[in-house]
């Protein structure tokens, strides 16, 4: 199946869907050609250029038919849970019990950029006083209120605390418009004091015991939310095997990001690999296919790694990416100025690293949730991407702000001086809204001349 | 005496005197471009003009940050960066339960031993308790203003120290400013101390009069802050409400859908970007809903 490597547009993708099928291609139920989602609605899929094997469209599949899984999953008698900020840690425990399906409404922040604003979310939005100065995540209220996008969960679950205001405010939106909310606290992480009692995090950092003990109560308050609404216990056993079967999802997903980011020429693109990484969340509301969807890209990446064949010219900028861009179309505007990525932090690397399986379960999870990054300070991310940068070898960097986001303010900045100090990299910060046609010049110029730079600097 | 600067309602100004430290709560002018945080794209205006003033002299002895909004746990961690100033960033938590009231109590005490490493002294418990009775009898003193304009509540964000002219400028439009339900006024004041309480665990006391009586649009859920807004609008015959919020503050920006929703009186929106120095923006605005309210 990986006879043609190169990216393609939708119109080929479909000319192309005909042809594997010819030959044999096996699809999952939710297969079928990709040219199909537009007529759903999903019009920006027209503009995007993607790559050309199976796995791909196993993936591009696997995400459009989330929201018609989600309903079928319902009718089917499942509990469905509505996890909300934390990326990464409540789907763990949702998942561990065999009847919930849980999903993140914040994935909704996409909707405008995939239907190119058709839902009407944003003006839904709007209407409820929650307007453009608020992040693109705020569509999650119109997709509420259309009832279109996802069934109603029968528990919603938000993080709170140490978290970006934009999400917080909105969820507190949806709660005043009657929606009942579990909210679960966590704290702003912190360096532990001299001498106070630490714990290590997989990020690699520490937080004192007593913040993990904290997160701990507020996990323990989320288990028994959980039990309540699927009506089955969620003992530890289940947890402990719950946190494995998310660990290999994770581990798959940290195999791909190894080989694609460090393979000459770029064995896949910087779209799937976006949409791939976003697997890790939440397991795309189905957590054994996420498994086959991911070991697919893995297996096809690591074939074209070894036949040493890509999807982008050799001698590409690599280029770490920080931050998820609301509008999918500009990696592959990175890509067409002569870059690809070598490294991301999307905001949710706590969901890419395992989550201990030495501890009990309620304790590895807590940890797990205080390693988010935007839980902790600005320094610590930094830090954290100057590491990645280092171990995929990027040549510059692109903080991507998320328009109206809280913590985009000064984080940006504190994450560019680091890199600045210590890398001697080039940062760029760019703007990217949910549509980014009538700023492509701009954004191409800006990406242009990044890639230009680092050019340069090989000599 | 070392100074102790803040100014977030969270931050008990009783805890630092107790410690034999002077509290300072800032309360901000707009900052000059020029500042140590210069504008941001996104920054909010209070939180830029908070750090600015903690870098201007007189320059305090420390500074108490708190993680009530996003803006401002990353503005102690610019400030920080950047200052010789020791910082200390409180961990305010959002939610109700008795876990996070166990968490504020147990902040203040890092808190306390903060202020001892910067030359206070721990109190005693009589020593605190005094603290609290002196500070609730100096705020019981504070009476609505009196007078026959338009009764207005002030609701939203908090003041800079140049919007404190709002409410003389409504004054001489013809209303009245009844209400200040902004963090700094009376939405954020402490409950009143029982005193039997303060004698036998001032600490105790000190964390249910601030952290479980205290309703802010930080806290999830909100509820408190629409259940006081309803209680006391409704008490002070209020006649329409003036909706004060920093551009780029989510969290009360948030809330003015709400209040629309559960009041009928009218609402005048008020924005304070990073160049708004003077009223006279909002002043034909102020002029226009005074005149509808008194017809």
């Amino acid at each position: 199946m990986s006879d043609v490597v190169r990216q393609i547009t939708l119109g080929e993708w479909d000319e192309r869907y005909e042809r594997l099928r010819a030959a044999g291609m096996k699809e999952a139920g939710y297969g079928g050609p990709l040219g199909r989602h537009v007529v759903g609605g999903n019009t920006r899929l027209r503009r995007l250029r993607y790559d050309s094997s199976a796995a791909a469209l196993r993936l591009w599949n696997f995400l459009l038919t989330e929201e018609r899984r989600l309903f079928e999953a319902r009718r089917a008698g499942k509990t469905i849970v509505g996890a909300m900020k934390d990326l990464g840690t409540v789907p763990v425990m949702a998942y561990a019990l065999p009847d919930v399906v849980a999903f993140y409404p914040d994935g909704a922040w996409w909707l405008p950029c995939v239907m190119e604003h058709g839902a009407g979310l944003l003006a839904r939005a709007d209407a409820l006083g929650v307007d453009e100065s608020f992040c693109p995540v705020r569509a999650m209220l119109g997709a509420f209120l259309s009832e279109g996008h996802f069934p109603e969960p029968a528990l919603l679950i938000c993080s709170a605390g140490a978290v970006c205001d934009d999400f917080s405010a909105i969820a507190q939106r949806l709660e005043g418009l009657g929606r009942s909310i579990l909210w679960w606290e966590v704290p702003a992480r912190r360096a532990p004091e001299p001498g106070e009692p630490a714990v290590a995090l997989p990020a690699g950092f520490e937080a004192p015991e007593a913040q993990a003990a904290f997160v701990r109560g507020q996990l323990e308050r989320v288990r028994e939310a959980i039990e309540r609404a699927a009506g089955a216990r969620l003992t530890d056993d289940l947890l402990v095997e719950g946190i494995r079967r998310a660990n290999e999802v994770r581990g798959l997903l940290r195999d791909l990001r190894r080989v694609v980011f460090t393979a000459e020429p770029c064995p896949l693109g910087a779209l799937e690999m976006l949409i791939a990484e976003m697997l890790a969340i939440h397991f795309c509301s189905d957590l054994p296919e996420s498994r086959v969807v991911l070991s697919g890209l893995r297996d096809e990446a690591r074939r074209r790694a070894a036949d040493g064949v890509g999807v982008l010219a050799a001698g590409a900028v690599r280029v770490f990416w920080v931050n998820p861009v609301a509008d999918l179309w500009a990696m592959n505007v990175l890509e067409e100025c002569g870059g690809r990525v070598c490294g991301t932090e999307l905001l949710f690397c706590h969901a890419i690293e395992d989550v201990p399986e030495d501890l009990p379960p309620i304790d590895a999870l807590a940890r797990a949730a205080l390693a988010d990054p935007m839980v902790g300070p600005a320094g610590d991310r930094a830090e954290r991407i100057c590491r990645e940068i280092d171990a995929f070898g990027a040549e510059a960097v692109v903080v991507c702000r998320i328009p109206g986001a809280s913590h985009c303010a000064l984080e940006g900045k504190a994450i560019g001086g680091m890199i600045g100090e210590r890398l001697s990299l080039p940062v760029l910060e760019v703007e990217v809204p949910p549509l980014s046609d009538g700023v492509a010049a701009g954004l191409r110029t800006r990406l242009g001349a990044l890639i230009e730079l680092a050019r340069e600097r090989r000599v | 005496m070392r100074t102790v600067a803040y100014t977030c309602p969270f931050v008990p100004a009783e805890w630092i005197a107790a410690h034999g430290l002077a509290a300072r709560r800032v309360v901000p002018a707009l900052a000059p471009p020029d500042g140590l945080l210069p504008p941001q794209a996104g920054m909010c205006p209070y939180a830029r003009a908070f750090v600015n003033a903690l870098a201007r002299p007189p320059v305090p002895d420390a500074a108490v940050f708190t993680t009530v909004c996003d803006q401002m746990r990353r503005a102690a961690e610019w400030f920080a960066a950047r200052s010789n100033v020791p910082t200390f960033l409180m961990n305010v938590p959002a939610t109700w339960t008795s876990a996070a009231e166990a968490l504020y109590s147990a902040e203040l005490g890092r808190l306390g031993r903060f202020l001892v490493r910067l030359g206070g002294n721990a109190p005693t418990t009589e020593q605190l308790a005094r603290a609290l009775r002196a500070a609730d009898a100096a705020r019981a003193g504070a009476a609505a203003p009196a007078g026959d304009g338009v009764p207005l509540a002030l609701v939203g964000g908090p003041l800079l120290a140049e919007h404190r002219a709002l409410f003389e400028q409504v004054r001489r439009l013809g209303g009245r400013i009844v209400l200040d339900a902004t963090p700094g006024g009376e939405l954020t004041a402490p409950a009143r101390v029982d005193p039997d309480a303060a004698r036998l665990d001032p600490e105790a006391e000190l964390v249910r009069i601030y952290f479980r009586h205290i309703p802010h649009a930080m806290r999830r859920p909100d509820d408190a802050l629409h259940e006081w807004l309803d209680r006391e609008l409704a008490a002070r015959s209020v006649g329409g409400v003036l909706f004060y919020r920093h551009l780029w503050c989510d969290l009360w920006h948030a809330e003015l859908g709400r209040l629309r929703e559960r009041t009928a009186l009218p609402i005048l929106e008020l924005d304070v970007g990073d160049e708004d120095h003077t009223l006279a923006r909002w002043l034909g605005k102020l002029q226009a809903f005074l005149e509808t309210r008194t017809e």
